[in-house]
């Protein structure tokens, strides 16, 4: 419930929401892009985010589909989760989708809602992350694609009025050996305390991690320790050492907790992906 | 494109039923049913997505209408728990002493209920993957699983 009076545009393009955008921007407004909604209802409900207009994605066909082309599959932004998680072309992505909340809120949660909200989890960002993924973005300025190493640090880093297209990531990868794994402190449904996705990719293993830090992370340096030499837990404990990153502590779990866990996941995922290889 | 501002009228679809209901855009489709259409079966629990009792299916699909817009639901078809009355899962709860209280009840019928319409005979781990959705505080899950084994027809023993 918005409890305020709030104006909601319905898009059926994009180039209709980004004109939206910018023409409520342009009113001294504050617009936002709705999809899922299930973040923005909550803030807007507990006031911690007003937006004075609401720019709904969803009916927007061209969002609303995953597509496989040319070597590089294409989720579009207003995707559901359950509908990631059903078509099941990017295993890892499927099995991080479907970690998220419960299935009614995976219903509504959208592959663009989660990757541009405001929580540190966003755990549908992870296989893109370590699947070397890359974003399609559009605004005032038009259509550009950059790869997620480009575009993501801490958040995605959209120019104002900017909205997410889709995320896509290289076919060749969709079938590579991956690993995942998400802790919890009580109940399967509840935030992670821990999610990690790991890819072994034909250059060596990649690992991004959600829960630990107050954003999704993948570190590129601290990876050449998972393809060094020593023991699994020698590399996972110089891999760990080499991210530059403070481990978040919060009522659900201590840093020390948190990195006993990374630890412990990241030499099962050096075991299991060698294992398998 | 479409814009809603102040008080609007538009047209929901409910239970097969066309209703004419006047709306702010920033209304959830929970304080609709309830508030303005009278449709009190759908509860209001946490109101943040978290424990399915607000749980309505649009065009067939179990959401959270908590944290859905009412403007979600135009043009879509909208089931509420008035609308699954005298139904076969509605049935198997009462004869499986599938609740006590009764509040989750209607949240767990409408999901149970399109559980089986998209798999007639679901799995204990299926079953369970969709009735996490839900949050029951007083009948425990298991007298809830067998309602709607009872429903698919499953024998509660297997
Ligand atoms: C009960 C519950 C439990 C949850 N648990 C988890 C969890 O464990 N892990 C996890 O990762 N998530 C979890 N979530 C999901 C998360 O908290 C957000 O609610 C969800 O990711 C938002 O997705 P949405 O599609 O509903 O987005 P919305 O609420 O519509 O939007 C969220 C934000 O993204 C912006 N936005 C949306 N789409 C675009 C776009 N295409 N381009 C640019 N900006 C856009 C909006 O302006 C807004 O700021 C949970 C949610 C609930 C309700
Ligand atoms: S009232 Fe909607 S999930 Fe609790
Ligand atoms: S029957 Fe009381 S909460 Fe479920």
């Amino acid at each position: 419930m918005i409890a305020y009076d709030v104006v909601y545009v319905r898009a059926d393009s994009v180039d209709e929401a980004v004109t939206a955008w910018q023409q409520a921007h342009a009113d001294g407004l504050k617009p936002a892009y709705l999809s899922g909604g299930t973040e923005l209802l909550t803030a807007a409900r507990e006031n911690r985010n007003r937006p004075d207009v609401l720019v709904d994605l969803k009916r927007i066909g061209a969002l609303r589909s995953v597509t496989e082309s040319e070597g590089t599959l294409r989720v579009g932004a207003c995707v559901t989760l359950t509908e990631v998680v059903e078509d099941g072309r990017f295993g890892l992505l499927s099995r991080a989708a479907g970690g998220i909340a419960d299935r009614s809120v995976r219903n509504s949660i959208t592959i663009g809602g989660n990757v541009c909200g405001m929580l540190p989890y966003r755990e549908a960002l992870l296989p893109f992350l370590v699947a070397d993924g890359s974003a399609t973005v559009a605004g005032p300025d038009g259509t550009r694609s950059e790869t997620l190493e480009q575009l993501f640090s801490k958040r995605l880093l959209l120019k104002p009025g900017e909205l997410l297209v889709s995320l896509s990531v290289p076919s060749a990868l969709l079938r590579a050996a991956c690993w995942y794994r998400r802790r919890e402190r009580d109940a399967r449904v509840d935030y992670p305390l821990l999610t990690l996705c790991a890819l072994a990719a034909p250059g060596g293993r990649r690992m991004a991690v959600s829960g630990a830090f107050a954003y999704p992370l993948r570190d590129r340096p601290a990876e050449a320790a998972l393809n060094g030499n020593g023991s699994p837990g020698e590399r996972a404990a110089a891999f760990v050492a080499g991210l530059p990153n403070a481990i978040r502590s919060d009522m659900r779990a201590g840093a020390g907790y948190r990195r006993a866990l990374l630890l412990r996941a990241v030499e099962d995922a050096i075991i299991e992906l060698e294992a398998g290889s | 494109m479409k814009r809603y501002q102040g008080v609007s009228e538009i047209e929901l679809h409910i239970n097969g039923r066309p209703r004419r209901v006047t709306i702010r855009p920033g209304d959830t489709l929970l304080r609709t049913l309830r508030e303005t259409l009278g449709l009190v079966g759908t509860k209001m629990g946490c109101e943040n997505g978290d424990c399915g009792a607000c749980t309505v299916l649009l065009d067939g699909v179990p959401i959270k209408s908590c944290i859905t817009l009412t403007l979600d639901a135009e043009g879509r078809d909208v089931t509420t728990i008035e609308g699954l009355s005298d139904s076969p899962i509605q049935r198997a709860f009462i004869e499986s002493y599938g609740f006590q209280c009764g509040f989750c009840t209607p949240g767990m019928i409408l999901n149970a209920h399109a559980l089986l319409q998209s798999n007639p005979s679901p799995g204990a781990e299926t079953v369970r993957s969709w009735m996490e959705s839900n949050l029951c505080r007083c009948t425990g899950y298991e007298p809830i699983e067998n309602a709607i084994r009872m429903a698919a027809g499953i024998d509660s023993r297997e």
